[in-house]
């Protein structure tokens, strides 16, 4: 074959394959079997009616609790009100704003169908940039979405993520009192905030009925975010952390609290023990205030040997390990010794045999001694008030008694070394110095803590 | 002859299968959903002072596409859009049409101004005010927190219109760049936020955005020009030699020994004040040169005289404040 042979050879077989395609587009005879009985486009719209006549369904609407990161912060709850195609009322624990106010919503075709709250409402109070709890969520807000994806029923619930973090989310059907009694979470998850009663000790303590784990809680009550720590049987410490949610029953523990192979998570408020109470397979969870730590450290040792004396100035600025109890004692005894002696600083000579110790208190100008023998005993730190050290002692000793009882309670004063010494003044601002500190809370009234440093 | 001829056969088959196929389905009615939305008060209004007369959409509604999804923002409450929309209108559009006439904005304009409730914190502090994207859309944040009885309030909001609708312009008619860049050359900076507004003035900008390129310069100077009144913005200018003056003469004085007498302050004030003034009259002519291409673009390319613009402008905020 020569080269134009071949050359039209292709052509016809170019043209042959040509034609057979055009023809067999047509062929009506190859169907595709649909798996769905309509197009995409109606069954888009037919999701769109579904979603919304399914929020509409419920009379009082829906109650969610949304944890927007449940690694750094806690949950609010919410509750929606869909009240037509378009409208939607709202209200939250997230403040003391417990107005009921509408807004729109939308269902948006997404990467799947996503509810989104369209215009502003308190579901929007946790993605304000400008409105964050702690420094290191600027420009972040609470992490909070607006935009849900929709995946379908469980039971009665609906069943959301997240549109930005893919955090689950489940709406239950709301009653009449959720909604007169939104204030009620918000009421109980604040009393998990210390005030110049309650025990400078938090604690987590799990129990199966024979032994107790006690775990230190710090709680953040503008994150609230716990983080529950405790020094385990290798003297290790070890961790949990979890964020909180009020309810009106207690709390909601987010992620749950995992141990000895149970799940705490729905805590209900025990107003006779004070504390949140979850009980699960017979071993049982609180959380709450405490009258002892969680666990004893031996820094007390270090009392009369390593450190000499400590000293608590009101000059130095407060630190946030100053109990409120604390400042009220103070006032009292301001208001014992008159306006001619304000207290100003309190100081603490040990002694390393404990026979001689002694408080020097300046009020005014004036200094005040007292002296007192100390005992380390149990990993705390007992003093035996004497008496008045000099004149100016016994001319006051009644005014400050109450300060006297406090540092010679019976049971002692728990001690721990807080690392080096930090001032903060009024304004915020940190100075921080070489010193050692420590904290001193009264065992017979934990609600009194101080901070302050040694030399 | 004989290629044309199977081209000829190739194209009849096409057109014989391609019409054979179109004749065989009826396409009916859409199944998409193309009724008109349901329309709110709010939504009528926007349609009849932005949407039909000057070919604008308002994007109130949330639509996480429009904003950066890295920024943690929200929509704005329904019931603040009217006021916002209508404040920038009359400072922003109707200045324009009275100066420019009916049919300026209708033919320069973004396509789409886009409302977000709060402010845009970044994480490392700085707050934007507004983004422009391609001259198309104006994104407007904080229309929650605006207050529109406050004057700085409110004109901070509406200048972030003045400021990117001075971008706008540029996009349809370019300013001579090298020019403008020549008066000041030596300070523009990506750092722009670590000096002052006050140190920015004394370098010969208008504001410290000013410096992060020529061309923010420029809108900056727009921006000034029409969010202040003619005196408002003269006393910016004079401030500046006011406080060069002020500071420069303080040092002065304060480094002479404490038995000077009022004799030797009084020369040393008033030398001071000489060669102060000279520096900062250095800063304040940069300034006025950089207004007076500003005001020749906008009358060359444009036929706009600025100075009118700012007259009517400071006039119609005056009025949304007072309203």
């Amino acid at each position: 074959m020569d080269i134009k042979i071949i050359e039209n050879y292709f052509k016809n077989i170019a043209l042959l394959i040509l034609l057979t395609t055009v023809f067999t587009a047509c062929q009506d005879e190859i169907e595709v079997e649909s798996k769905f009985s309509e197009s995409a486009a109606v069954r888009i719209t037919n999701n769109e009616t579904e979603i919304k006549e399914l929020l509409k369904s419920s009379p009082e609407g829906w109650k969610t609790t949304y944890f927007t990161d449940n690694e750094l912060l806690g949950g609010y709850t919410f509750l929606f009100d869909f009240e037509d195609d378009k409208n939607v009322r709202m209200t939250s624990d997230f403040d003391d704003d417990f107005t009921v106010a509408t807004s729109e919503y939308q269902i948006v075709y997404g990467s799947t169908s996503k509810l989104s709250f369209a215009t502003r409402n308190e579901i929007h109070k946790l993605s304000d940039s400008d409105n964050f709890p702690t420094g290191d969520l600027r420009g972040e807000g609470y992490k909070g979405d607006f935009e849900f994806l929709y995946y379908g029923q469980e039971g009665d619930d609906l069943i959301f993520r997240t549109n930005r973090d893919f955090i689950e989310l489940r709406f239950t059907k709301a009653t009449v009192d959720d909604w007169t009694e939104i204030e009620e979470s918000k009421i109980m998850r604040e009393k998990l905030v210390s005030d110049a009663t309650t025990s400078v000790y938090k604690s987590l303590a799990i129990s199966d009925g024979t032994t107790e784990t006690r775990y230190d809680l710090s709680y953040n009550t503008a994150t609230l975010f716990a983080n529950a720590k405790r020094l385990n049987e290798e003297g290790k410490f070890s961790e949990l952390n979890f964020g909180v949610a009020g309810t009106k029953e207690g709390l909601i523990a987010d992620p749950a609290i995992e141990t000895n192979g149970v799940s705490f998570k729905d805590f209900v408020f025990d107003s006779d023990l004070s504390q949140f109470v979850a009980t699960v397979d017979g071993q049982t969870a609180s959380i709450g205030f405490f009258d002892e730590p969680a666990f004893l450290t031996d820094d007390v040792a270090d009392i009369g040997v390593d450190l000499g004396t400590f000293v608590y100035a009101l000059s130095e600025g407060n630190n946030a390990l100053t109990s409120p109890g604390f400042d009220a004692l103070i006032d009292q005894i301001e208001t014992n010794a008159g306006t001619r002696f304000p207290f100003e600083t309190l100081a603490l000579f040990s002694s390393p045999d404990g026979s001689d110790v002694e408080l020097l208190l300046l009020m005014g100008g004036y200094g005040f001694r007292y002296t007192f023998t100390s005992e380390i005993k149990d990993n705390k730190y007992f003093l035996t008030y004497v008496g008045p050290r000099d004149g100016n002692g016994a001319f006051l000793e009644a005014a400050v008694l109450p300060f006297i009882e406090m540092f010679a309670g019976p049971n002692g004063l728990y001690y721990t070394n807080e690392g080096s010494f930090n001032a903060i003044k009024d304004d915020g601002s940190v100075t921080s110095y070489s010193n050692i500190s420590g904290a001193f809370v009264s065992a017979d009234s934990p609600n009194i803590r101080f901070y302050g440093y040694w030399f | 002859m004989k290629k044309i001829k199977i081209i000829l056969i190739v194209m009849l088959q096409l057109t014989l299968g391609l019409s054979s196929c179109a004749s065989k389905d009826d396409l009916g009615e859409s199944e998409l959903d193309i009724t008109t939305p349901e329309l709110t008060d709010l939504d009528v209004w926007i349609r009849d002072n932005y949407t039909f007369d000057y070919n604008i959409e308002v994007l109130y509604r949330w639509n996480e596409n429009a904003v950066d999804r890295n920024r943690y923002l929200f929509p704005p409450t329904a019931e603040k859009v009217q006021p916002a929309l209508a404040a920038i209108k009359k400072i922003w559009i109707d200045t324009y049409t009275e100066v420019g006439g009916e049919d300026f904005i209708k033919k320069i304009a973004p396509r789409e101004v886009l409302l977000v409730g709060g402010i845009n914190l970044n994480p490392s502090g700085t707050i934007t005010l507004g983004v422009a994207e391609g001259g198309k859309r104006i994104t407007f944040f904080n229309t929650d927190l605006v207050d529109l009885k406050d004057k700085a309030s409110l004109v901070r909001f509406v200048s972030t219109m003045q400021h990117e609708y001075a971008h706008i312009l540029n996009q349809t008619v370019p300013f001579d760049e090298e020019e403008f860049q020549a008066i000041t050359p030596f300070n523009y900076t990506a750092q722009w936020f670590n000096e002052s507004i006050e140190q920015a003035n004394e370098l010969g900008y208008i504001t410290d955005y000013a410096r992060a390129n020529v061309s923010e310069d420029f809108a900056e100077m727009v921006n000034a020009m029409l969010s202040n009144s003619a005196d408002e913005y003269n006393a910016i200018l004079t401030g500046i030699q006011d406080r060069v003056v002020a500071r420069e003469v303080a040092a002065a004085v304060n480094s002479l020994p404490a038995d000077a007498t009022p004799e030797t302050i009084q020369a040393v004030t008033d030398a001071v004040t000489l060669t102060a003034s000279n520096e900062a009259q250095i800063a304040i002519n940069a300034i006025r040169t950089k207004e007076g291409l500003v005001a020749e673009y906008f009358k060359t390319n444009f036929d706009l005289d600025i100075y009118q613009l700012q007259e009517i402008a400071a006039r119609n905020t005056l009025e949304v404040l007072n309203n």
